[in-house]
């Protein structure tokens, strides 16, 4: 067996074993503890990957090195990118343009972070022009 | 050999074979080692470095 199918395999089955727990713990506590909600998400999360991951990639590997230099090259965009979004925030802020708490500063920080990571990851996925 | 015989020969994703062959990415020396020793071939009867144009777009392109 491929080390993708183990691992995938692990997760399906860490996944269901989770599940179960999660389910027991809600039926046996009548649905008070907050461990079986947790567990019952968790799974299904481990579940559901290891899912799609094994239709998805099946023996092939999941990542190789131009995946790897792909990752970084978009979280490393996705810095830049971030960068430029807080001094612009921190400008409009101190000029009095835009004015805003820090929940909501840090919220579209996050926001923009995570999803200009993911956009720059798929777009170099597509165009597969990385060095 | 297909694209993806040669992938999982050398542990690649079948995508990377294909870029490569596409001259649309620049392999490290360990997977230009890899690809040839599957292909019973030599590092340099299967990359050519392509200098003719200007930097950054040199490229190390797989020979047919």
């Amino acid at each position: 067996m491929t080390e993708t199918k183990q691992r995938n395999l692990f997760r399906i089955i860490t996944g269901t074993l989770m599940l179960i727990s999660g389910l027991v713990s809600i039926v046996l506590t009548s649905g008070k503890a907050i461990i079986g909600p947790i567990f019952l998400l968790a799974g299904l999360v481990f579940l559901i990957t290891g899912i799609i991951r094994h239709r998805k990639y099946g023996d092939d590997p999941e990542s190789d090195e131009r995946s790897k230099k792909i990752g970084a090259y978009g979280l490393s965009y996705a810095w830049l990118t971030g960068l430029f979004f807080m001094f612009g925030l921190f400008w409009l802020d101190y000029l009095g343009i835009l004015r805003m708490g820090t929940q909501l500063a840090l919220a579209l920080s996050i926001v923009v972070l995570a999803l200009s990571a993911l956009i720059y990851q798929m777009s170099l996925f597509r165009s597969g022009k990385v060095d | 050999m297909t694209q993806d015989d040669l992938a999982k020969k050398v542990g690649v994703r079948r995508e990377t074979i294909v870029f490569l062959e596409q001259g649309k990415y620049n392999p490290s020396l360990r997977l230009a080692h890899d690809v040839a020793t599957a292909l019973h071939a030599r590092i340099d009867d299967l990359f050519i470095f392509d200098d003719s144009e200007p930097e950054p777009e040199n490229r190390i392109v797989l020979v047919d």
